[in-house]
């Protein structure tokens, strides 16, 4: 969209090469830096092979892959619920730490793309513009970057240190860098809408909000819930992760199982979660398709 | 009269039930995680949740040399105390976390270089059956990847691999290069086709043809997703070294243990240093990718 | 609160301009425009591009303000009130893609009913706005397009609807910027008569620009013919209903090759 390619293939024009252009220059320094990297790391193919205890590993791993558990692997104290019944209870919690997530990060970051954008500090006021404007705008988009600046799982470290262990600040945990991000992605979405309804609307007399609400957001909104649809599937990623850390979401049980070594366990829940994931992928693209 | 056919028109309005039942669905799966008592926010506000968080600010995050300062030569001992820990660990851990994204990032960008004319559903000889079930494959191969997480992922294979930077690099190579491999095959699809066309017509096999005639036009867009693949790449970065290698999530987790939560704190400033810097970094390369070409 | 309505036929919004200037950084896109329009008349702008008939009609409808001269109307009425009984029909029809028929054509509503009322109108509308509605489409022809999606209909259906909503407007003062512009002539003509119909009935002042000067001199009152920023042609319908001013000679003079760039 944003790219042409005007400079290699033109409709009947001849073949070329790409020229030893700026093009060239990025490859060639993105592989010195990879070179670079790799040395810096200290990196050798040797480290690709495992070691004894490894290959062991590796191979109860690939086995139980085939065979993955029905049932706990070991005995159980007596009030655990069922196997299959641990599994959907763990991609459950999983999924509503997500949606408790999302439902923070939507709303907040559809405010912050709005303060973000150009496009609704354009949109003019009946008492005229203010110096203030434009210093709104760019505090909402440092704080944008800031939120964004820290991982999800650094965010829970840092709520576990402040707070302890709750399942709150988890999810508010995953809310802050996905809005954040919902607010950079929706900001530039914004802006690619079309200004004329809206500044047809406020000839007729439509204030700013009103402007905003009717002439602008619709515009934008159903590629702004296609991307939070996606979000929302990252967004279950994240939470699976957070059992590392204690939360009752499937990471925990991975984890136990792995430490127990109860392989065929560990591979239950992952391609519960796999399942999990390529269900709602399947989801977002029946959303994507209505919405466009 | 009217009102008649108004009632008409809005009975035959164009709805999508797929779209509500979505929203109804999410709406109240997200309600229910509030309520239903596995998300607490109550416990959020309890007036324990308080004192830790005072605890966290007045003393844990408070460096000793800082606190045992007399007043004007508290800023002093605060730069003293960051200073040298940047130098000794964090400057390292923070160039080691880079050079994970970026080898991740290439390798990333490789593979999904690779499965591009795979995953796409155009170019010559794309509508027989045995190319569709291949795109299919590989369609279906790139969710796969990018279905476990990073963290899980380099977990696993943290524990299968001797080399922890590998095993980090390793995961965010198959889980980059799953959402690589699909979005480049996209871009291979909206490409001009023609060019490829003249090429296999004139004897080259099909998957040259793809190679030299498309891949030269569709590298900016190559580029421009494999530098936002490294932004994510670099966030990721940070904190998968809490897996082992020595890298700022390494020094995030050892911190924590030690509760030196001063500490970590800088070493979190530090990481969204990085992130930033990177987030600016491929942010002026999109740019000089887009103007060049 | 309308002001202009079927009773008092000659409620329209009129407008004087004296010796205005609209200057744009670089350029000046009117110059010096001496001129009355009377309330209730229908009026065409004619002209080579760039030559200032959107700048005027956007002048007009108090999107631009004069950097010189003055420009006063002749309704009576606040700022306010003019922009929320000027409908506006632009030559990209600036609708809401995404939004139904029915939303679009009641968010002309917006300045009038403010933003509260407004927007619980659009996204919640009452029975009476909706048969309301139903009734400005039914006038411009398209009364089964309610509930559509307005980015699914094709470009006459959405100047159609663009009419509406300026008529929804219960407009003292009808502006259009092209609107026969990608047009075949005999829908040209149905428009540009759907236009000076709906104008008559209300008693508002229809100002429009268009390419055609035969539809021009066939339709409207009143014929200006702008060049470079500067009334150059003015002709008013005589007694024998032609415009006597609207001469090959004139018109060879406004669109005679144009001086500077474009």
């Amino acid at each position: 969209m944003a790219i042409r390619s005007t400079s290699t293939i033109d409709a009947g024009g001849p073949i070329r090469r790409f020229p030893l252009g700026a093009r060239a220059l990025t490859l060639a320094l993105i592989a010195a830096a990879g070179v670079v990297s790799a040395r810096y790391l200290g990196l050798d193919l040797a480290g690709l092979w495992p070691r004894d205890a490894g290959w062991n590993l590796g191979g109860d791993l690939l086995g139980a892959a085939v065979h993955p558990a029905f049932g706990y692997e070991n005995e159980v104290p007596p009030g655990t619920p069922a196997f299959p019944w641990r599994i959907l209870g763990a991609l459950w919690r999983t999924v509503l730490f997500a949606a408790g997530a999302m439902s923070l990060a939507l709303p907040l970051g559809l405010l912050l793309s709005v303060l973000a954008s150009d496009r609704f500090w354009q949109l003019r006021r009946r008492s005229g513009g203010s110096p203030a404007a434009r210093i709104v705008q760019v505090a909402v988009r440092i704080l944008i970057a800031l939120m964004r600046s820290l991982h999800e799982l650094l965010w829970a470290v840092l709520f576990l240190a402040a707070l302890g262990l709750n399942s709150a600040a988890a999810v508010v945990s995953i809310a802050i860098p996905f809005a954040g991000t919902l607010a950079k992605v929706g900001s530039e979405m914004i802006d690619e809408t079309s200004k004329s309804p809206a500044a047809a609307l406020q000839d007729s007399g439509a204030g700013r909000w009103a402007a905003l609400l009717v002439g602008v957001l619709p515009a934008a909104l159903p590629e702004l819930l296609s991307y939070a649809f996606y979000r929302f599937e990252c967004a279950i990623r994240s939470a699976a992760v957070l059992g590392f850390f204690g939360y009752p979401t499937i990471g925990l049980y991975v984890a136990q199982s792995f430490e127990n070594y109860q392989l065929r366990e560990v591979w239950a829940y992952l391609y519960a979660l796999i399942a999990l994931v390529v269900l709602v992928e399947a989801w977002s693209r029946g959303v994507r398709r209505r919405l466009s | 009269m009217s009102a008649k056919d108004v009632e008409r028109l809005r009975r035959a309005r164009e709805r999508s039930p797929f779209l509500r039942w979505t929203a109804a669905v999410l709406a109240g799966t997200a309600l229910l995680a509030w309520v239903g008592g596995t998300v607490d926010a109550t416990d959020l506000f309890q007036s324990r949740r308080a004192d830790n968080l005072v605890r966290f600010l007045s003393v844990d995050a408070m460096p000793p040399a800082v606190r045992d300062a007399a007043g004007a030569e508290k800023l002093g001992a605060l730069w003293a105390w960051a200073r040298d820990l940047v130098a000794s660990r964090y400057l390292s851990a923070a160039a080691a976390t880079l050079a994970v994204a970026i080898v991740a990032a290439i390798l990333a960008s490789f593979a999904g270089a690779c499965l591009a004319p795979l995953t796409a559903r155009s170019g010559p000889g794309a509508s027989s059956r045995p190319r569709r079930a291949v795109s299919f494959l590989a369609r279906l191969g790139c969710v796969l990847c990018r279905a476990v997480p990073e963290y899980m992922l380099a977990f696993l294979l943290g524990a299968l691999l001797p080399s922890a930077a590998w095993a980090c690099i390793l995961a965010l190579a198959i889980h980059n290069g799953g959402i690589l491999g699909r979005l480049y095959g996209e871009t291979l699809e909206n490409a001009d086709q023609r060019a490829a066309r003249a090429w296999h017509l004139a004897g080259a096999g099909r998957l040259v043809a793809t190679v030299g005639a498309l891949f030269p036009a569709v590298l900016p867009r190559f580029l421009t997703y494999f530098f936002y693949r490294l932004e994510t790449c670099v966030r990721e970065s940070t904190v998968l070294g809490m897996l082992g290698f020595v890298s700022l999530g390494h020094w995030i987790v050892q911190a924590r243990a030690a509760g030196h939560y001063d500490e970590m704190l800088l070493a979190f400033g530090m990481g969204a240093i990085i992130v930033l810097s990177a987030d600016l970094a491929s942010w002026i390369a999109r740019r000089a990718v887009r103007d060049a070409s | 609160m309308t002001i202009c309505s079927r009773k008092s036929p000659a409620g329209g919004i009129g407008f004087e301009l004296e010796e205005v200037t609209v200057a744009f950084p670089g350029k000046a896109a009117l110059e010096d425009v001496s001129l009355t329009l009377e309330p209730g008349s229908t009026v065409a702008l004619i002209g080579p591009s760039g030559a200032g008939k959107t700048t005027l009609l956007r002048l007009l409808a108090g999107a631009l303000e004069p950097t010189g001269g003055a420009l006063r109307d002749m309704g009576g009425v606040t700022r306010a009130q003019r922009a929320a009984a000027t409908g506006f029909i632009h030559q990209d029809h600036a609708l809401v893609p995404v939004l139904r028929v029915l939303q679009n054509v009641l968010a002309g509503r917006l300045g009038r009913y403010g933003a509260l009322r407004g927007l619980r109108s659009v996204y919640f509308p009452s029975r009476a706005d909706v048969e309301a509605v139903h009734a400005a489409l039914l006038r411009v022809g398209i009364g089964e397009l309610l509930y559509r999606r307005t980015d699914r209909l094709s470009g006459g259906e959405q100047q159609r609807v663009a009419i509406a909503r300026a008529l929804f407007q219960e407009p003292c003062l009808l502006l259009c910027d092209e609107p026969v512009a990608s047009l075949d002539p005999a829908r040209s003509r149905d428009v540009i008569q759907l236009l000076i119909d709906l104008a008559e009935e209300r008693g508002a002042t229809l100002v429009t620009s268009v390419h055609d000067e035969r539809l021009a001199g066939r339709y409207f009152d009143r014929v200006i013919g702008l060049r470079e920023g500067r009334i150059v042609l003015d002709s008013s319908r005589s007694e024998s209903g032609q415009h006597e001013a609207l001469t090959p000679a004139a018109l060879e003079d406004l669109y005679g090759i144009v001086r500077g760039d474009s």
